[in-house]
């Protein structure tokens, strides 16, 4: 240890990046030695500019919530309901379904289905004018996630912790709680060629929290020895391999590991909320309990320094009895969602915590099924909000058109999505980029446009 | 050169800034009022309602390559070349495209503008086109390279392979292989000497692990060390036995498999299984030991189906290989039937080039290679070839709600002599077939695009279009012959599998055509048919004209094979050394273009690449000499004046230390607890079914806890996105992309592993009962036990007092009520020494 001025000299970034992982998703672990090597070649770790937030929050809401019923009021879709839609599409034209209102002072437009996250109208900013290369739930979700719908590419949540690093040595950069298993299943949160280490980590609410967290035959106490005895064999391999970071490395791991096992179920373990929290985010209640321990718990790991952390709600995909289906959705997540807005407030850290709910695509004008009491899907334009961050709040962003099918104005797709999510955070999106296969990959590939007009 | 939008007669004044400048918008102050008015009035509302919706930047898929929503996008033109003539609305495409009588081609298509709209149009040309609007063009920026073919062909990796004589070395004792003389000059010549020798003990375990993937035993190690041989004859000894092991293809194997993308699943969208995947896997693993030359490896995995067979177990043994072009991560679920046929051929174009060549050649599929002289054409000339050729995954692209991507009659099938087969249709048959099919994809493509562009197409026109789909269906599935005609039911129903049936994944000849270029590798958007060929900047004489009834997959294979390929012997050795020495002689192994790095010992690379050839291309020879040489035997210890000069061992003047592969670790532990069952599992992985969509299974994805199964690692299902999670925290190669190059990386889950995955600790359990099953003394002969046979060495007298300490210590272990089996002190402690660092790492 004496000759850490000899140390490894990655050549490359690349390198550096792949053998040791001195990590960002999860931390630094060579010691000295890697740190230094890590100034001298993980550039990336850092902002670009000033970031507005510091850490994202996703709410995704799989399977294609509807804009009209919800976030998008077209007033002209009632006046013209029943009749036959234009164009190609197939039915008549479904009015919205619930009844919208000005909100907060702003007065944004929200439908009655969200009578909680209503009271944070003037943090909200509704965007109005989504749209995705396409309309099923697979390749739309994959495209969210990853940017892309005809490669294999790494999740944001990889490329953002990538870029800035994590903030809590003893827990991931990255986190997806109770994510689906299906619509791409593990490419949503997977690395692919960055790292394994950006992979997202996945954390359920109710199995206990992330694998192999816990012993099942030793007190802490006696894992301690255990780790001694693990780590007194790793410090004699450093004898003949004095400047190897990757030994080091193994060390940390063991010592981060231990901690883990209590920082991680401390952080994870709801428990230890009091029951005014607990029924704030609805955990008393069958309805809001399975997404309000997932907003809680997002509220904790944020408050613990995880930069990427995306919560799920499945179930949006009303292809029938709508009315009935999304007041069963909005039941479950309202609640948590505005309890999750409110903590974030009281604790000063929604103006940069940036949250962005949103699904892969929205539904149609046009009704469906025999009682047209549904909607198909629509990915031409849909509807998704950010709130905090450095976002402007009580702001209706872009549109449809008059029955709300298609985005005319304001329109933002997935790649803009995710350049004005990075440049929030303080990155530009065509310099985060990673060398693979002969050239260097992005996020927004060769596209997106940071909306500008949403930052406040 | 690219048209300037301003003004005729200024446009002259200023051809000789337009010259040296990038097109610039020119500026509203330029501009006459009168015309910036007309412009404003008629032009901008016009683009802006009729053209911007595919014109723009903010279009969701520019069209043409075209942008009007700004002066340098007009300047520019898209790629049916320039758009207006400034002044001369005669000869402006534009003025063409807005008069053009037929629907599919007028712009904007099927709204035709009014005759007012045309004519300010035409105004506007006229008066020179005056345009203000600024901004970028980054949609069409330029995608030229800076290279040209000449400058391209001078990078090294494109230079003959050449025959460099060893260099001359002042210590000529040390050098025992031509290897060795590389090597050694290198390092004299920075003043260094080589590490000294690696140890006995050292040597079997590194030799072991890197010929096998397992740890010797502690007979096979006590035999090496006590051979009275000299050390040369010794390890020779032990590499022979070792290259005659059948774990030898096990292990090597499952690196081609890496580079291969190999998987037991499609992955992405409907992560349905493939169910005869490991046929192929099987067949990699038996290439390996049985050395079969690496060029006819090559060639049966592009062209197994075409090579002459007498007979029908040779024929087997040739079409698995081409059970390569079949493994592709696809979108199965993808609805645009072009799409899927394209992203099919760059998967297959792509892994060839990077797996054989080390070139990325999948880069010049929207445009030129950026770096590499790779042009479009020679993509689409490369793309032809395999869009040439029927791929038989077993599954089928299904766009729309349809859940059943199973196809049997897309397999292979085994054990059947022709060289060509057509599974379950009459050899007489094909031809209809495949007018048929021809037809039917025809429909529906018609159908989709109906459906996209919300044509005007009448209701009663596309009743009319969906019958004929279904008659010509119903035509194909007669003509199948299979039980589904004879149904009723709309649905073409497949041939059922019955678990005798021998199939396999592969490839066929398909319908053989030269493939368009698609601008910008956008399906619809067409460019000149290319015809099919290879690489021009890999000529070493004239393309050779590829036969006009076949795909060219055969004459592909023969041009990669050629002796005179400057890439396919270098990139092989190249993949061979990096996994006995822990770094390529080219760093980046998947890459020898000009964004990879250079070759660390060019005349090494050359002097194997040659040797490779000249010896019939036999892996194990290669692999047997490269371990013979005195680089391989060397110690990995640091030597703090040579680190000094070299610490990232550039030179090799010693061995690097390597982690072991998750697969290597996993087979370990089986390995030293006694129940890693060595056998060859001679079935499918075990319950995949072939319906079942993986990513909505419950956990295991169908493979049920095959994790824990006591077979080698390499005999586990690869189930895209659905890896267990060992296999995901150690780095396995991501398995829908080219890893020739697994990544290191050190992470707290791998710690939360050994600490606490029940899996480890049954299996330190089961090592600590069969060690204390054996007639040992004492705890201290038992210690001195568990480390020969967990780190292949003797525990130093500190070492064993430590375990002694531990074991005597105040550990208390609570079994788990539920968890049965006891666990014991003694299984804490064999958990801590696979635990360790030296358990997983190669020294």
């Amino acid at each position: 240890m004496t000759t850490c001025s000899n140390t490894f000299v990655p050549t490359s970034r690349r390198q550096f990046l792949q053998t040791t992982s001195a990590g960002f998703g999860w931390m630094a672990f060579a010691g000295l030695c890697s740190q230094q090597a890590a100034r001298a070649a993980a550039s990336p770790a850092g902002p670009h500019f000033a970031p507005k937030a510091k850490r994202v929050i996703f709410m995704f809401m799989q399977g294609g919530p509807s804009h009209l019923d919800t976030f998008d009021w077209k007033p002209e879709l009632a006046k013209h309901a029943g009749k036959k839609a234009s164009g190609d599409a197939k039915g008549n034209l479904l009015a919205p379904q619930f009844e919208f209102k000005p909100r907060g002072k702003s007065g944004i437009m929200m439908s009655s289905l969200f009578p909680n996250l209503a009271k944070h109208a003037d943090d909200l900013c509704l965007l109005n004018g989504m749209y995705t290369s396409n309309a099923a739930h697979p390749q739309a979700s994959i495209a969210l996630h990853t940017g892309s719908v005809n490669f294999v590419r790494p999740s944001m949540g990889s490329w953002i912790v990538y870029g800035l690093g994590t903030q809590n040595q003893d827990l991931p950069g990255f986190v997806t709680i109770n994510p689906t298993g299906n619509v791409g299943g593990a490419q949503n949160y997977g690395s692919a060629f960055l790292p394994a280490s950006f992979q997202g980590t996945r954390v359920e609410t109710a199995e206990g929290g992330i694998a192999n967290i816990r012993s099942h035959y030793l007190n802490a106490q006696s894992q301690r020895q255990q780790i001694d005895l693990i780590q007194s064999l790793n410090r004699g391999m450093k004898y003949d391999y004095p400047s190897n970071p990757e030994l080091e490395g193994v060390i940390e791991s063991y010592e981060l590991a231990y901690r883990m096992q209590t920082s991680v179920p401390a952080t994870l373990d709801l428990d230890k909320e009091d029951a005014a929290t607990r029924a704030k985010y609805g955990l008393d209640n069958k309805q809001t309990e399975n997404f309000g321990s997932q907003c809680l718990m997002a509220r904790r790991l944020a408050e613990a320094g995880v930069r990427f952390i995306q919560v799920t709600h499945g179930g949006w995909d009303q292809h029938n009895s709508l009315k009935a289906k999304l007041t069963a959705n909005c039941g479950a997540t309202d609640l948590p969602i505005a309890a999750l807005l409110s903590d974030l407030k009281e604790r000063d850290m929604l103006k940069d915590t940036l949250v962005v709910w949103g699904g892969e695509f929205g539904r149609s004008p046009e009704g469906q099924s025999a009682a047209g009491d549904g909607r198909r899907h629509n990915n031409k334009g849909y509807s998704m909000w950010m709130a905090g961050g450095g976002v402007k709040g009580g702001l209706r962003y872009g549109s449809t058109d008059e029955t709300g099918g298609t985005a005319a104005e304001g329109r933002i797709g997935t790649h803009d999505l995710h350049a004005t999510m990075l440049h929030l955070l303080g990155i530009d999106h065509t310099r985060l980029t990673y060398p693979f296969a002969g050239r260097d990959f992005r996020l927004t590939d060769v596209s997106g446009e940071v909306v500008k007009e949403i930052i406040a | 050169m690219t048209h300037s939008s301003v003004s005729h007669f200024h446009r002259f004044a200023t051809l000789l800034a337009v010259a040296i400048l990038p097109a610039a918008s020119q500026g509203a102050e330029a501009i006459s009022k009168e015309n910036l008015a007309f412009f404003e009035s008629k032009i901008r509302p016009l683009l802006a309602k009729h053209c911007y919706e595919c014109h723009s930047e903010k279009a969701e898929k520019v069209k043409g390559g075209l942008l009007l929503d700004s002066a340098d996008g007009i300047a520019k033109g898209g790629d049916s070349g320039d758009v207006i003539e400034p002044g001369d609305p005669g000869a402006s495409l534009l003025m063409k495209s807005v008069r053009n009588p037929d629907p599919d081609e007028q712009m904007p298509p099927k709204n035709r503008l009014a005759e007012t709209e045309i004519e300010a149009l035409e105004t506007w040309i006229r008066i020179g086109a005056p345009d203000p609007r600024k901004g970028g063009t980054t949609a069409t920026a330029s995608t030229k390279p800076n290279w040209t073919l000449e400058e391209g062909r001078k990078h090294w990796a494109f230079q003959p392979v050449t025959k460099p004589q060893p260099p001359a070395v002042k210590d000529t004792a040390w050098a025992k292989t031509d290897a060795d003389k590389f090597v050694l000059a290198k390092i004299e010549a920075a003043k260094l000497k080589p590490a000294p020798d690696a140890d006995r003990t050292t040597l079997i375990r590194r030799a072991t692990y890197d010929l096998t993937g397992l740890p010797p035993t502690v007979e096979e190690m006590q035999a090496f060390i006590q051979d009275p041989s000299s050390d040369d004859d010794a390890f020779a000894t032990v590499v022979d036995r070792l290259l005659k092991s059948p774990q030898f293809g096990e292990r090597w194997g499952r690196h081609w498999l890496d580079v291969v993308r190999y998987a037991d699943s499609v992955g992405r969208t409907r992560n349905v299984a493939f169910p005869y995947a490991w046929r192929y896997r099987d067949y990699v693993i038996e290439s390996f030991n049985s050395d079969k030359p690496f060029n006819q490896f090559l060639t049966e995995q592009l062209a197994g189906d075409l090579m002459t067979a007498s007979n029908a177990t040779q024929r087997d043994a040739q079409v698995l290989g081409t059970g390569f072009l079949a493994l592709g991560s696809m979108d199965l679920n993808e609805r645009d039937s072009e799409q899927f046929f394209l992203d099919r051929v760059d998967d297959q174009l792509d892994t060839m080039g990077r797996a054989f060549m080390g070139l990325t050649t999948g880069c010049a599929r929207c445009h030129d290679h950026k770096f590499d002289p790779i042009s479009q054409t020679d993509y689409y000339a490369v793309a032809g070839i395999f869009g040439s050729t029927e791929t038989l995954s077993g599954q089928k692209n299904r766009g729309g709600g349809g859940k059943d991507y199973f196809a049997p009659s897309k397999l292979v099938k085994l054990g059947v002599t022709e060289t060509k087969v057509t599974p379950s249709v009459a050899t007489s048959d094909k031809a209809d077939r495949e007018r048929l099919e021809h037809r039917l994809a025809e429909l529906r493509k018609q159908k989709t695009e109906f459906q996209k562009k919300g044509s005007s197409a009448s209701k009663k026109e596309r009743k009319e279009l969906d019958s004929q789909i279904a008659s010509v269906g119903r035509k194909l599935r007669e003509l199948d012959g299979s039980s589904g005609s004879k149904k009723k039911g709309k649905k073409a129903e497949e041939p059922t599998v019955s678990p005798d049936d021998k199939l396999a994944m592969g490839a066929q000849e398909g319908e053989v055509q030269d493939l368009k270029l698609r601008v910008r590798g956008e399906p619809d958007q067409h460019g000149d048919v290319v015809p099919r060929g290879f690489l021009q900047v890999l000529e070493w004489n004239k393309q050779p004209s590829l036969p006009k009834d076949a795909s060219g997959r055969l004459e592909l294979a023969a041009w990669l094979t050629d002796a005179r390929h400057p890439l396919t012997a270098r990139v092989a050795v190249n993949r061979i050394w990096q996994h006995l020495f822990g770094r390529g002689i080219v760093p980046t192994v998947d890459n020898f273009g000009a964004t990879g790095e250079a070759p660390t010992h060019p005349e090494l690379l050359d002097h194997l690449a040659a040797s490779f050839t000249a010896n019939g291309w036999s892996m194990k020879s290669m692999i047997r000499s490269l371990m013979l040489s005195h680089a391989y035997r060397i110690s990995s210890k640091e030597i703090p004046a040579n680190m000094e000069v070299d610490s990232s061992n550039n030179l090799f003047w010693r061995m690097n230390l390597r982690r072991l592969e998750v697969e290597s670790i996993r087979d370990a532990m089986l390995a030293v607890s006694g129940t890693l069952n060595t056998e060859h599992p001679s079935t499918a992985p075990m319950g995949l079914d072939p319906k079942l969509d993986i990513g909505k299974a419950k956990k295991g994805g169908g493979s049920g806890d095959s994790f824990t199964a006591p077979i080698r690692s390499v005999y586990l299902p690869v189930l895209r996105s659905r890896l267990p999670g060992m296999f995901t925290v150690f780095d396995f190669a991501e398995p829908s992309q080219v890893i020739g190059q697994r990544d290191v990386t050190t992470v707290p889950p791998q710690a939360l592993f050994f600490l606490n995955n029940e899996f480890v600790v049954n299996l330190a359990r089961k090592t600590s009962e069969r060690i204390a099953a054996l007639p040992l003394a004492n705890d201290e002969a038992r210690v001195q036990h568990a480390y020969r046979l967990l780190f292949g060495r003797d525990a130093t007298s500190d070492e064993t007092k430590r375990a002694l300490d531990y074991l005597a210590g105040t550990i208390q272990v609570s079994s788990g009520s539920k968890r049965g089996e006891p666990v014991d002190t003694w299984t804490t402690f064999v958990q801590a020494l696979m635990g360790s660092a030296e358990f997983r790492y190669v020294m």
